[in-house]
């Protein structure tokens, strides 16, 4: 037959020798590693050998043995078979197909073996039957191509030429058989169709090495362009997106994936495209463990070796966990991602085949692998330098200090919010600016601009290595004056050299406030206590030294004690003022009711039927947050500066009203009023309203400065108004309203007093608890069954109602677990407390003043020991 | 009778004053604020001016200084009154031509030596 099909000597020749040279190439390779794939393949040239050895013999004159001429053909006529066994290691074959392959191989045999000459029909049809099997596969190969991408497309594309040729070959010499006069074209025809198969197989099957590298080349300059588009962004992320895919289309591979070491040594964290992303969330990875239980990964991140791993159920649970997921995978391919000698990771690509083309595609992603992690550790390295510079930059922007940094000219090249601010300059006017302009902006902001702070300023900023501090007054319109420290530095880089000049602004105000405060206090030592202390030292002198009549004496005596007592309030007044000065005056609004400072203060300043005091307060005015004891010297203060300017007599008003979130509180006098020059100094420290109507009151000129202190801790706002001398003053304050929600609750408040109720319920919102309160037994008696409070504050002291009762009611009702807190102005008995006890009352309480936050406490701590959260459960 | 000024703009330290003064031999006249003050200067030309330094109006100094500027009042013997005992203060005093400083708190009876000797020396 195969007389048939090579004629013309130099293309046979051609033919023959390829055919060899690839079963040499293929049988080397099956010796030096054997695998399935790599066994057929040697046998798939191997089935050739014999014919082409056989023709060769006879085309040199010589014959082989009978025996050994049909066993040639009937290893020629395993070809297809071979071939379709190949097919199989990329795509599914059908079962009817390897059946077909197998009848007509063995029938072949038989035919073969069993007679001589052949029959025509029985030749006829063994030879369609192989063309049949060897198209087929052809197809199959085609097929696979198509639906692949990278070098193994290529390949295969070869391959399916391969066996379309030979299957064309067996046609050809059918056709030849059928009909012998048209052996002038089917001859040369046939010729050709073997070469090409030849061909086909060996680039397809035995791909010589120039071969393979050109297909390498490309793949990886395909990669490198896209990820060097992916690189534009300088993120890593970008990148990472992008290897996956990449990767997996430059070797044919249906997954891809990079796993990156984040942290934890043996961790690695899955990068996978979008595609992907949803299979891997399905299966819940996001990371694989490189260890002894992951053999393929811990190979290749061991020996920082690419290897190529067959047989999904032997390559531990989390590579194989993924191919599951990702479905019909056979082969895994698994190149370690190192630069500079450190192993950043893995490049994974998982195969839907077990390829004999696996080491090709191994190569590709090896090389991959070394560009994808040079260029990992490229934008690792762009993105902490930008993260740093970000840092550093966040840093000196959201420093406390002006930062004004100028390069080695003297040219600004930074300059951060807060110098702005302080200059009052527009964002960004510095940068470019040079040093002679910088400093002129600045000499500009001083207050005195021409004085000697000027000239040193301006030699400070200046001088090219003297870094003085100079400390300057600056004003900027629409701020206040401020005290700036000015201080140069030199930036130098690691290496010692000077590459500009920075400029520090500091804000000493506050600092300088303070000391001008200590100032204060040394003048006040002097000036506002030495007065008083002269009329004590002298009267006290002239007693001592002097006849004096009695009624002298006693007019001096009182005078002693009066300035003693000026001294007090003086001392008092001073310490309050440096307490809170140094924020040691601890300010703790809580829930108050004003009505209750108001009344207090009203009591302690005392009946004076000259002045009066007429309280106004709106009804059903909210809660304030408010210091009691703080409010009340706030209010006083404001009751005794009424009555004390008004000398001639008068009412005072005290009013209270709630508007827009806030109470406001107004005490109104008829007395002397105040200058309008004088008004915005009145909170002033030490600040007397000067004028002789007033020179014999007497005061210190801090209790306005003090109240002031004390409303802004509170977050309120005071401010005083006169429509001048003699029409009487009016001084106000704000204080902010307690929220409080009120429909249904974590506590029942079961109070009569709405007043006691309502800073309960505050209270009880300062802990996070919401609460409701009652004031009859009855609505108290269907809340519990129907909100199921989980704790109860009850008042022993209902009207119409007896405790004890309510108790057992209460538990009837199904509040049988709800820890009770009674809150009582009764003193009990030793037996009354024993009965509560009993009813389940788990703390008794006084209803003193405090008594809503001592209750507010007992409540928290009650539901949140964890006895109680068990036994009562959770509400709704 | 010799007539003694004090100014200042606490009462009780008027008080003082006057009650240290208190005898036949001395007229007390006293001014709470540096105006007044000046006003009675002018009215009682007294012999002795004690002034205190901090005071509304016209100040010690001031005073001190518009005394020794008007030929009529020249010759009174000015003791500035002080809460301030630092150099600088008594250096402004004594340069604008006050003849005694005085620190609060005083002694009545320093006080009293003071005037004492500013009379005999007239």
């Amino acid at each position: 037959m195969a007389a048939y099909v090579m004629s013309d000597p130099v293309l046979q020749f051609i033919t023959q020798t390829v055919f060899v040279v690839a079963f040499v190439l293929s049988l080397v390779d099956c010796v030096r590693r054997p695998t399935v794939p790599r066994v057929e393949l040697a046998l798939l040239f191997g089935c050739l050998t014999p014919v082409i050895v056989q023709q060769v013999v006879s085309q040199t004159g010589g014959a082989l043995p009978n025996w050994l001429s049909t066993l040639a053909v009937a290893a020629f006529l395993a070809h297809p078979y071979i071939l379709l066994r190949l097919l199989s290691h990329f795509r599914a074959v059908p079962r009817y197909q390897h059946a077909i392959a197998v009848l007509a191989l063995v029938g072949s045999w038989l035919v073969v073996l069993g007679g001589d000459p052949l029959p025509v029909s029985a030749s006829f049809g063994l030879l369609l039957g192989f063309g049949y099997v060897e198209v087929y596969a052809a197809g199959g190969f085609i097929r696979t191509a198509l639906a692949t991408r990278g070098i193994t497309r290529s390949r295969l594309v070869a391959v399916a030429v391969g066996s379309g040729c030979l299957g064309a070959v067996i046609l050809v010499a059918g056709l030849a058989m059928a009909v012998p006069s048209a052996m002038y074209v089917t001859q040369p025809l046939s010729n050709v169709l073997a070469l090409g198969s030849a061909v086909g197989y060996y680039i397809g099957f035995a791909t010589p090495r120039w071969l393979r590298r050109t297909w390498q080349r490309g793949e990886v300059e395909r990669f490198l362009i896209g990820l060097s588009g992916h690189s534009a962004e300088a993120r890593v992320t970008t990148a990472l997106d992008y290897l996956g895919p990449a990767a997996a289309r430059a070797t044919g591979g249906v997954w891809a994936a990079v796993a990156i070491r984040e942290g934890d040594d043996r961790m690695l964290t899955l990068h996978v495209d979008s595609l992907s992303a949803g299979v891997m969330q399905t299966a819940g990875i996001d990371s694989v463990v490189v260890d002894s239980q992951a053999p393929a990964l811990a190979r290749a991140w061991r020996e920082h070796q690419p290897i190529a791993a067959s047989r999904p159920e032997s390559w531990g649970a989390g590579l194989q966990t993924i191919a599951e997921a990702v479905g019909g995978v056979r082969g895994a391919l698994i190149a370690p991602l190192i630069a500079s000698s450190r192993i950043y990771g893995l490049f994974l690509v998982l195969t839907d085949r077990d390829s004999p083309f696996a080491d090709d595609d191994l190569a590709v992603l090896a090389v991959l692998a070394e560009q994808a992690a040079l260029s990992l550790e490229r934008l690792r390295l762009l993105e902490d330098n930008a993260r740093e510079r970000t840092t550093l930059g966040a840093v000196m922007a959201s420093m406390h200090d002006g930062l004004l940094v100028m390069d080695e000219s003297g040219i600004v090249r930074y300059c951060n919010a807060r110098t702005d601010e302080l200059l009052g300059t527009r964002p960004g006017i510095f940068i470019g600016l040079s040093r002679e302009s910088t400093t002129d902006t600045i000499t500009s902001r001083l207050v005195e601009s021409e004085s000697s702070v000027a000239a040193e300023l301006r030699q400070a900023l200046q001088g090219p290595d003297v870094y003085p501090q100079v400390e300057v007054e600056l004003e900027v319109a629409g701020a206040p004056r401020r005290d700036v420290l000015l201080q140069s530095f030199c930036v130098a880089d690691a290496a010692g050299v000077r590459r500009g000049t920075g400029i520090v602004l500091r804000d000493v105000t506050a600092e300088r406030d303070l000391i001008r405060t200590k100032d204060e206090l040394v003048s006040v030592v002097s000036h506002e206590l030495r007065t008083p202390l002269a009329s004590v030292v002298g009267f006290a002198e002239l007693l001592r030294t002097r006849e004096l009549s009695e009624p002298q004496r006693q007019q001096f005596l009182t005078v002693i004690a009066e300035e003693g007592r000026r001294l007090t309030a003086l001392i008092n007044d001073f310490l309050d003022l440096q307490r809170m000065g140094s924020g040691r005056n601890q300010i703790n609004p809580r829930p108050a009711r004003l009505e209750a400072l108001v009344e207090q203060a009203v009591n302690s300043a005392g009946d004076d039927p000259l002045r009066p005091i007429q309280v106004t307060i709106d009804a059903g005015l909210p809660l304030v947050r408010a210091d009691a004891d703080s409010i009340q010297q706030v209010l006083s203060n404001l009751l005794n500066n009424a009555r004390k300017y008004s000398p001639h007599g008068g009412t005072v008003r005290l009013t209270a009203r709630e508007a827009e979130g806030q109470v406001t509180v107004s005490v109104q006098d008829q007395g002397l009023g105040i200058p309008p020059e004088a008004q915005s100094h009145l909170f002033q420290k030490f600040y007397r309203v000067d004028n002789s109507d007033r020179r014999q009151i007497k005061g210190t000129g801090l209790g306005l400065t003090i109240s002031r202190r004390i409303i802004e801790a509170h977050g309120g706002r005071i401010w005083g108004e006169s429509a001048g001398l003699g029409l009487g003053s009016r001084f106000s304050f704000t204080l902010p309203v307690v929220e409080t929600p009120t429909t249904s609750g974590d506590v029942l408040i079961v109070e009569d007093d709405p007043g006691f109720a309502r800073l309960m319920t505050a209270e009880m919102a300062e802990r996070g608890l919401s609460a409701v309160s009652v004031s009859g037994v009855q609505e108290a008696l269907e809340q519990v069954s129907t909100e199921r409070p989980r704790a109860v504050v009850l008042d022993l002291l209902l009207p119409g109602a007896d405790g004890e009762v309510f108790l057992r009611h209460l538990r009837k009702a199904g509040g049988d677990r709800v820890p009770v807190v009674v809150v009582t102005v009764k003193d009990l008995s030793a037996d009354e407390r024993t009965i509560l006890d009993d009813l389940g009352v788990v703390e008794v309480l006084r209803k003193t003043a405090g008594a809503a936050a001592v209750t507010g406490d007992a409540i928290k701590q009650i539901l949140s020991a964890p006895h109680v959260r068990d036994a009562v459960g959770t509400r709704r | 009778m010799t007539t003694v000024l004090i100014a200042d703009d606490e009462q009780s330290l008027r008080l003082l004053v006057s009650a240290t003064m208190m005898s036949d031999e001395y007229e007390v006249v006293e001014a709470s604020d540096g105006d007044e003050a000046w006003e009675l200067l002018r009215q009682y030309r007294p012999r002795v001016a004690l002034l205190d330094v901090q005071m509304p109006g016209r100040t010690g100094l001031e005073l001190t200084h518009e005394i020794r500027s008007d030929p009529e009042l020249a010759k009174t013997f000015v003791v500035l009154l002080t809460s301030k005992a630092q150099q600088a203060d008594i250096q402004a005093g004594l340069a604008v031509g006050a003849d005694r400083y005085l620190t609060k708190p005083f002694s009545p009876l320093e006080l009293l030596t003071i005037v004492e000797q500013a009379v005999a020396r007239a």
